[in-house]
């Protein structure tokens, strides 16, 4: 009983370590081969944590509406929207970073409840509804303050939130209050019945519109704790014409994926996290080795056609496995 | 609390969906303690009352009264924890999450302290409610996907009863359980009644109804047509009686066939070798030229499964399926074979309800009608206004979209693609469900000319009623095989097959 | 009571036209007025060959992306697919001389993504939609890295007599065409019959004899071949692409599709007309916004806003529970 105890604790630290280990190895090698020996020392931990947070706190906030079942493409352009908002309210004000920290919440809550309430009302399919509130919110950052976006590079005070130790802050709540939401609060668990089996839920009385409403304000206090850090990561220009949002959103999107399939070794609080560290090493890994710009585009490249595969992979990887060892077999 | 208390009352409860009617003043008085069977066909509105009762839906106009006071549930929950609960006919479980989380969907508040839910005080209740209805075999901490259809549908029962209630209704969920379960759910009713409880039975099947219930009130076309007292069933004829009330009249004419003559020709159409898929092994049947092959036996034995290998839909581990000698991998090798199939699923795999009922009708069809790659409106015309005319389809025209029809002509219009087609090997599965028995008339007469014109078909049905009174030949699955083989004859019952099937 | 449901369909059918052709009416009235009254006029031949230029490349676009939005799909990466095929057609005219290579190359890549999308989406069931944001990603890195090889934002065909692709007799004589072939296959072929059956109800297509990925894989081609042809046209009318070309065209699209009426659902209702109405009242915004003062920044919300309203008066659920 025992030892059947141990043994299925390490199958699952082995299958949800699997992935990031294996990419730090490779990705290692990539950069060492091509003369970057810094790659895994602690100078690199130290850049790297704040991609982390950035990446993982986006994919905490995402993360809650896919596990519903809603692929929500309006993430991306409210924490544009409210970037671009607390960033330039908050330098009005002297750069106070309490403000700045609230602002970002706020509206990416605000913003948030627009969302469900177009949805739960308009009772248009999901993707429509995000595509068209992205489109809306984006259009609004060309009207607000003369569309000129908001550049916090050079702000020390509010720039602190995206580096070592401070970043740590907006992380460790966004982990902490997906795992309210997932574990302990009432409306993940009815959210959980609604997605599994959106009939009966309602049928048995679970009210939909409340949970959907309670959703995504537990998603836009996370998105607001994003915010915080990618506000200040570069600079935010407003949109002009298109859904320039929607890949940004995307890329972080990837993790949440990898963090649902490593649920069932790990959970997928954990997962989420695993699938962030993953992708920023190799990110970080990319952008040693190329130039900025190509890094990036590689980069993009590489994740979309990982996203591809493994959604594949999760969908088809049972009827697949038995294929080869059907072949195998014979 | 006394016996024959009344406890609960329904007054003149309509209940509209956009055109249709389903209920058009219904009455009902329930007693403590009674065991009321609730019977009608398919459309009757049995069902709809009472879940108007228990709070899944709210009725058009009408009252009702539950303890003396006015009774007017906001859900299914809200029924629930003051007393009337209801098991419905399809899956209710959610899959996914654990026992005790489908055991109390919906009321994890009871579980919360402090704003944060606790997991295993909720395990801990359902597996004590679980031992309770001595079905403690049922882990309350293990996901609900590692049960079968049946314990599941027990989780479910657990799930509706509390310490409060006052009413059960059970609405068709005899026809899912197996003997076992079966009376695990009547030692219940009976125990319920005892403690003064009452329950409703809704149901189709005479018999059940004539064993367990008290009393009895029969629906037809959402209206109540008879009550019967505990002495009216007692009486000889009263099978007979129930379903002149059920049908509304005296059969005139043959509502099935007249026949007895399950002659067929000796070339066999349709032929399942060794079939081997899923939980189905070693399955095999020939379906000949003009024979009425009929498939019975409870939901969940495999008929359904065997219907779709026919035409193609399933992939077979191990053997075959031929149809003249030409083995059927796909669905369009099927259709190309002259193989038809009308799924159980009308709605949603027979039908395409957003799309007009041309449309419908040529889809098979379409290869037939092009010439080169056009295919001309005119045509698609010809063939739809002709099925429109055999099945005497109540439309306006055959632009109509099929979601404006009622059950019966849905089916027609599944019934108008295959002979639109000229497919003449057919698989019907559950062929006259949710179809007023007027137009089930109708289309037992066209199943026969369809047979008199050498056609093959296979008739899959949960209805032994009409596969015996269709069929040359009858089997019955259990457990995914076949289990039993019947000839036509005039003195078979459905009381001979239970053994079968159960 | 047949005819009352009968009486039913047929005012949703005329619902479906007020809007494609209200929005269209609607928008010449309006721009006609206050066009004329802000200053230059919609219709001076100047602004007009602006117009069509503008419609032209929405139009092909749109006409192909019926075939898609029939399937019940949406695809995101039109506009990145515009960027590329400009960009490799005008790349390939500066070392060959010609523009044939560059096109047929185009039609190549477009055939691949088309089959990949089909084909994955197919395999994904629920979200249909990833792949083709996958493409948006993996073409703009191509992009870019074709942009930073050549070391600039923005190329020109070299040496080319472009005055083809300004001339309206030719954008209107394609878009005829196009549009001709495409609603033929779309109302006349199996090919168009299975689309919108598919996106209908997939499973009873399927049940219906249609072979669900061979006539995905062919909806997405036709696509796919509209998307090569706008770009050609794209590219023509400057004789330069820049990696910023197509930028936002599917959103183009999806506004066009949205304003003809078009159900973001697809299946049965979809028609090819919906495409070329919706296309002129698009681009009758695009060009007649500036033209009424609307300041350059407040387009893009306008838009937004017209894409939402139109939304949910057209595409709203009655009943049950919340869509997925």
């Amino acid at each position: 009983m025992f030892k059947e105890k141990i043994q299925s604790i390490l199958k699952n630290i082995c299958g949800a370590l699997v992935l990031p280990v294996l990419m730090y190895v490779v990705m290692m090698i990539f950069c060492f081969q091509n003369g970057k020996m810094y790659y895994g020392s602690v100078a690199m931990w130290r850049s790297l944590i704040s991609t982390i947070a950035a990446s993982a706190t986006c994919a905490y906030g995402i993360g809650i509406q896919f596990k519903s079942g809603r692929l929500d493409f309006s993430a991306g352009s409210v924490m544009l929207l409210s970037a671009i908002i607390a960033g330039n309210v908050s330098q009005m004000f002297g750069n106070n970073l309490i403000i700045f920290s609230l602002l970002c919440i706020f509206l990416c809550v605000l913003l948030n409840i627009g969302v469900a309430i177009v949805y739960i009302y308009g009772r248009l399919p999901i993707i429509i509804v995000t595509l068209g509130m992205a489109l809306l919110y984006e259009s609004i950052t060309a009207v607000v303050f003369e569309g000129r976006g908001v550049n916090l590079t050079a702000n020390s005070t509010l720039k602190s939130l995206t580096l070592f130790p401070l970043v740590l802050i907006p992380l460790v709540m966004s982990i902490f209050i997906y795992a309210i939401f997932t574990y302990w609060s009432v409306t993940g668990r009815q959210a959980q019945i609604l997605a599994n089996n959106q009939q009966a839920g309602v049928n048995i009385g679970i009210n939909e519109q409340k949970n959907i409403l309670v959703s995504y304000i537990y998603s836009g206090i996370i998105l607001g704790l994003a915010t915080m850090i990618y506000a200040s990561t570069g600079i935010i220009s407003a949109s002009f014409s298109s859904l320039s949002s929607i890949g940004g959103m995307f890329t972080n999107l990837l993790p949440v994926f990898v963090g649902l399939i490593l649920a069932r070794f790990c959970g997928d609080t954990m997962g989420i996290l695993l699938g962030v560290i993953t992708m920023s090493l190799m990110e970080f890994a990319m952008k040693a080795v190329l130039k900025a710009e190509l890094g990036s585009a590689v980069t993009t490249m590489m994740i979309g056609v990982f996203l591809l595969f493994i959604n594949i992979a999760d969908a088809k990887g049972a009827v697949f496995i038995k294929w080869v060892q059907s072949k195998l077999g014979k | 609390m006394k016996e024959n208390e009344i406890i609960f009352q329904a007054i003149n409860i309509k209940k509209e969906f956009d055109v249709t009617v389903a209920l058009k003043g219904a009455d009902i008085t329930l007693k403590r303690g009674e065991i009321r069977g609730l019977i009608g066909e398919n459309g009757s509105g049995k069902s709809t009352i009472m879940s108007i009762a228990a709070g899944m839906q709210s009725a058009t106009s009408g009252e009702m009264v539950y303890k003396g006071k006015t009774w007017n549930p906001t859900s299914m929950i809200d029924a629930n924890l003051q007393g009337i609960s209801m098991i419905l006919q399809e899956a209710n479980t959610i899959p996914g999450i654990t026992v005790a989380q489908n055991i109390f969907a919906g009321r994890e508040k009871e579980f919360t302290s402090h704003g944060i839910v606790r997991i295993k005080k909720m395990i801990r209740a359902a597996q004590a409610l679980l031992d309770k209805y001595e079905i403690g075999y049922i882990h309350a901490a293990d996901q609900i996907d590692r049960y079968n259809f049946e314990d599941r549908k027990l989780i479910e029962l657990v799930r509706c009863i509390n310490e409060n209630i006052e009413i059960l209704v059970v609405d068709e969920t005899t026809t899912a359980l197996s003997h076992n379960g079966r009376n695990v759910l009547y030692k219940l009713i009976h125990q319920l009644a005892e403690a003064h409880k009452t329950v409703v039975l809704i149901s189709h099947d005479i018999d059940e109804i004539l064993e367990h219930c008290t009393s009895l009130t029969v629906l037809r076309d959402g209206e109540i047509m008879g009550e019967l007292t505990k002495e009216d069933m007692q009486k000889s004829d009263i099978a007979n009686k129930i379903r002149y009330l059920m049908i509304g009249r005296e059969m005139t004419g043959d509502y099935y066939r007249s026949d007895y003559d399950s002659v067929c020709s000796e070339v066999s159409r349709l032929s399942f070798q060794h079939v081997t898929f899923g939980r189905i092994k070693d399955f095999n049947l020939e379906v000949h030229a003009g024979e009425i092959v009929g498939i019975g036996g409870l939901s969940g034995c495999g008929m359904h499964e065997i219907g779709r290998a026919g035409y193609g839909l399933e992939k077979l581990i191990e053997g075959k399926v031929l149809c003249d000698g030409k083995i059927v991998k796909s669905c369009k090798d099927a259709i190309k074979y002259g193989i038809g199939y009308i799924s159980k699923n009308r709605d949603t795999e027979a039908l395409i309800l957003n799309g007009s009922i041309q449309d419908n009708i040529v889809l098979p069809s379409l290869p037939d009608l092009q010439k080169g790659i056009y295919i001309s409106k005119k045509s698609e015309h010809m063939l739809s206004d002709k099925e429109i005319e055999r099945f005497h389809i109540k439309c306006a025209d055959g632009n109509q979209w099929v979601n404006t029809l009622s059950g019966g002509n849905k089916q027609k219009v599944s019934f108008a693609k295959w002979t639109a087609k000229g497919a003449n090997i057919i698989i019907m599965d559950c062929p006259t469900r949710g179809v007023d028995v007027g137009v089930k008339q109708f289309m037992y007469q066209q199943i026969m000319e369809m047979k008199k014109a050498g056609n093959a078909i296979l008739m899959i049905s949960e209805e032994l009623t009409e596969l015996i009174g269709m069929s040359d030949r009858l089997l019955i699955m259990k457990d995914f095989e076949i289990s039993g083989q019947f000839k036509r004859s005039s003195g078979l019952k459905p009381a001979d097959m239970i053994n079968y099937m159960v | 009571m047949a005819h009352q449901r009968a009486g039913k369909k047929i005012s949703s059918d005329v619902k479906q036209n007020i809007i494609m052709f209200g929005g269209l009416v609607f928008c010449i009235i309006f721009f006609s007025i206050f066009t004329s009254l802000h200053g230059q006029s919609i219709w001076n031949p100047e602004k007009l060959s602006t117009l069509i230029s503008d419609v032209i490349v929405t139009a092909l676009l749109s006409v192909g992306a019926v075939f898609v939005y029939a399937l019940g799909n949406i695809d995101i990466s039109t506009g990145k697919q515009v960027g590329l095929y400009a960009t490799l057609m005008v790349v390939i005219q500066q070392q060959t001389g010609s523009l044939l290579w560059g096109v047929l190359l185009s039609f190549l890549i477009a055939i691949f993504i088309a089959i990949v999308n089909a084909i994955t989406g197919e395999l994904l069931h629920i979200y249909a939609i990833i792949p083709s944001v996958v493409f948006m990603f993996v073409l703009s890195g191509l992009s870019t890295i074709i942009y930073s090889n050549l070391g600039c934002r923005s190329i020109s065909l070299y040496n080319y007599d472009y005055s083809i692709f300004k001339n309206p007799w030719v954008m209107v004589g394609t878009l005829i065409i196009e549009s001709l072939l495409v609603a033929f296959v779309f109302n006349k072929t199996m090919v168009g019959k299975y689309t919108k059956a598919i996106g209908a109800n997939a499973i009873s297509a399927s049940q219906g004899g249609a072979n669900i990925i061979k006539y995905k894989v062919m909806a997405y081609i036709v696509m796919g071949v509209c998307t090569v042809v706008a770009s050609l046209f794209q590219m023509g009318y400057t004789a330069s692409a820049s990696d910023s070309t197509g930028t936002g065209y599917e959103l183009n699209v999806m506004i066009a599709l949205i304003l003809g009426g078009m159900p973001l659902s697809g299946g049965m209702k979809s028609r090819v007309s919906s495409a070329l109405v919706g296309a002129m009242t698009f681009s009758l915004l695009n060009v007649g916004l500036p033209l009424i003062g609307v300041p350059v920044n407040f387009t893009f919300m306008v838009k937004a806003l017209i894409f939402m309203i139109v939304v949910l008066i057209t595409c709203r659920k009655r009943g049950g529970v919340l869509p997925r």
